[in-house]
């Protein structure tokens, strides 16, 4: 096991062994043979960060003693007797002060629910809640403005994301498996509060296409500036639709269409064609 | 007593490409008890900016100086900062008391002493008579206030907001604005405030930071960015409805366009094009619609800065009227009087002011002065 060590020292150049897990937020830590591991996040695509999280002893998994947690890490077959639908939202809390102020928030965050089914925290950052489906369950928006409000009465920075909602069943750890990773994914994006619907596209690319020579040499092809990339959200954001997008740019109509013309010249792509403008899109996650 | 100083202030968000920052160059000194807003269009990085000065983001590169301190690396909990937020949420179950203490307890604070902070708090807002209340029962005004008064009861010395109007329907925000001047000036606190609305940031501000994508454009009072901006995009930001472009072809001391305008710049300003070296070059002519007139006194004056234009659409606003108009193929828009409204269709004569005009450099975009 030194031996693999070694060997990952090798293929991340930037990684350390550590006494104690590295606190800052950029870092990602890891506990393989009893042994610290610190890499800087930015240089782990979500998949890496994932594996790791499955081989690290870190996780505290082991001493998780929690029905819930044991059936949806596959390491229980019990599924838990809950008959209405759950979602399964997932946090990470930056900035606690200490473990009592962890208690405290997790109390703060399941009293802003109606029927918890269950939360814990599974690390020092990251917890779990799981809620019953209800017909006042908050919305993604709802959920991002009490975070915002917790956040500013414990000084904390949080991030969740929110499930779907799930029979409970036997297929629920293998969807909790794809959740996860779009957890983690979710942590590298703008808005702190994300679900399915925020990380799809960006998660797709970053598994799909993003490392691929075809993409990267589109990308690089292309050379998309910063006033190339706002127009190009801006369109996105407003469903092409002209007038409101040169409104958001605060450019002139005429303005806005003559750059769109001279970037049908320079690349070949009609930011007018729909098709085209989501592949432009896209080329900028 | 605050200061703040932003020393060169970089942000680079962990998942972002190698010379892609979110902040750059941002150097800013704030003073005493100043009221400043970041204003500028959206993902501009005002929001970034202000996080960092709250410690919920960490400073790529630069200097954070409070009171001439070092603060980089201080945790949000210890510095002296209460933050309000653009959505105004409440504890739903807690009390309007309840609500303004919570921080406070957390804070371990003894029971006297948050009764004596949320009391004096509510008296400020006017919301004494609800303290018991439910947030449920409680207007969206008085909700509002509520998410103030959980700022005020931390007797911050610094307050930072984050838009904390947007989600307002238009005349809540209007009293909203009158509001938050009128607590700063009896709190006396130093306040940053960020908003996209620059109506808010004209009204509101002692002094304004433009922003546009990530990079600061301009410093200043609102009547500074207003009368000189430095910039086409300041120009083009400030001020509603916004200033008209044209691009224009300048030769001793007229400036034409392809699409039918052909002006005279008055003797001033067109030795300022001279000396800065732009004769017989094309730059960009920059004229607020409150600077383009109908009245004939105004053709008199300038004989040589009136165009015939054709009113393409039109609206009556009480004492002005705005007249979207076009020469030829150059469209633009004028307030006038209300007297000199006309239907869309008719022919006016207009006269551009262009002793208030500005001049911009057509690549560069930075104003000829
Ligand atoms: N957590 C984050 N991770 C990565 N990029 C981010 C993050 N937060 C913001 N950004 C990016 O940084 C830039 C500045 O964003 P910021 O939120 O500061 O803008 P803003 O001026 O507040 O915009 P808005 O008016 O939309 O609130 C944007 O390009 C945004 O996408
Ligand atoms: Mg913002």
């Amino acid at each position: 096991m030194l031996g693999s060590i070694a060997k990952l020292l090798e293929l991340y150049p930037d990684a350390k062994v550590v006494v104690e897990p590295s606190a800052d937020p950029d870092d990602y830590n890891f506990l393989i043979q009893d042994q610290w591991v610190t890499i800087k996040k930015d240089h782990l695509s979500t998949k890496e960060k994932f594996l790791l999280s499955l081989v690290s002893q870190d996780n505290n998994n082991k001493s998780i003693n929690n029905n819930w947690w044991n059936f949806l890490v596959h390491e229980s077959d019990k599924i838990p007797s809950e008959k209405s639908n759950v979602r399964i939202l997932q946090f990470e809390v930056q900035k606690l002060e200490s473990d009592d102020r962890a208690k405290e928030w997790l109390n703060v965050f399941v009293d802003t629910f109606d029927d918890v089914v269950d939360s814990f925290w599974i690390n020092k950052y990251t917890g779990i809640l799981i809620e019953k489906e209800t017909k006042t369950n908050m919305d993604k928006l709802e959920v991002q403005r009490m975070i915002q409000l917790i956040d500013s009465d414990f000084y904390t920075k949080s991030r969740v994301y929110v499930g779907q909602f799930w029979p409970i069943n036997e297929k629920l750890p293998n969807i909790f498996d794809m959740e996860r990773q779009l957890f983690h994914k979710s942590l590298e994006m703008k808005d702190n509060v994300n679900n399915l619907s925020t990380v799809i596209l960006d998660f797709l690319i970053e598994q799909n296409l993003k490392n691929t020579d075809m993409f990267k040499s589109l990308k690089k092809k292309i050379d998309i500036d910063s006033k190339t990339t706002q127009m190009i959200n801006a369109l996105y954001k407003c469903d092409s639709n002209l007038t409101k997008t040169a409104k958001e740019l605060f450019l002139h109509r005429n303005t806005l269409l003559y750059r769109m013309e001279k970037f049908h010249e320079q690349t070949g792509f009609d930011l007018k064609d729909r098709d085209d403008l989501v592949l432009c899109f896209l080329l900028l996650k | 007593m605050v200061e703040i100083d932003l020393n060169h202030i970089y942000k680079r968000y962990a998942n972002a490409e190698e010379d892609n920052y979110a902040v750059s160059d941002f150097d800013l000194h704030i003073k005493d008890k100043e009221f400043i807003v970041f204003v500028g269009p959206s993902g501009c990085g005002k929001s970034t900016t202000l996080r960092m000065i709250a410690g919920l983001e960490d400073i790529t590169k630069g200097e954070l100086l409070i009171n001439g301190k070092y603060e980089n690396d201080t945790a949000p909990k210890d510095r002296d900062i209460a933050m309000v937020f653009q959505n105004y949420a409440l504890y739903p179950h807690m009390t309007v008391f309840d609500n303004m203490a919570f921080g406070l307890k957390l804070r371990k604070y003894d029971k006297d002493t948050i009764k004596t902070k949320v009391d004096h708090a509510a008296k400020i807002l006017g919301l004494s008579e609800y303290l018991d209340r439910k947030p449920a029962a409680l207007s969206g005004g008085q909700r509002q206030r509520v998410a103030l008064g959980r700022a005020i009861v931390r007797d911050a010395p610094i307050f930072l907001m984050d838009e904390p109007l947007s989600n307002l329907d238009a005349k809540l925000r209007v009293t909203m604005r009158a509001e938050i001047a009128k607590l700063h000036q009896e709190l006396n606190t130093t306040t940053i405030y960020v908003t996209h609305d620059q109506t808010e940031a004209m009204t509101m501000a002692d002094r304004i930071v433009v922003m546009s994508m990530g990079e600061v454009q301009q410093i200043g009072t609102p009547k500074e960015v207003y009368e000189t901006p430095k910039n086409k995009f300041v120009a083009g930001f400030i001020g509603s409805p916004s200033m008209n472009f044209f691009d224009v072809h300048y030769k001793d001391g007229m400036v034409t366009d392809n699409g039918g305008l052909n002006l005279k710049v008055p003797e001033g300003r067109s030795k300022i094009l001279d000396d800065a070296g732009y004769n017989d070059k094309d730059v960009t002519l920059g004229v607020r619609p409150e600077d383009i007139h109908a009245e004939g006194a105004m053709e008199e004056t300038f004989p040589e800065a009136t165009v015939e234009s054709k009113v393409v659409v039109s609206e009556l606003l009480g004492a002005t009227s705005m007249l979207y108009s076009k020469v030829d193929d150059t469209e633009f828009v004028a307030i006038v009087d209300a007297r000199d409204y006309h239907e869309p269709g008719a022919t006016v004569r207009l006269t551009f002011d262009l002793n208030k005009a500005h001049f911009f450099d057509e690549k560069t975009t930075d104003a000829i002065e």
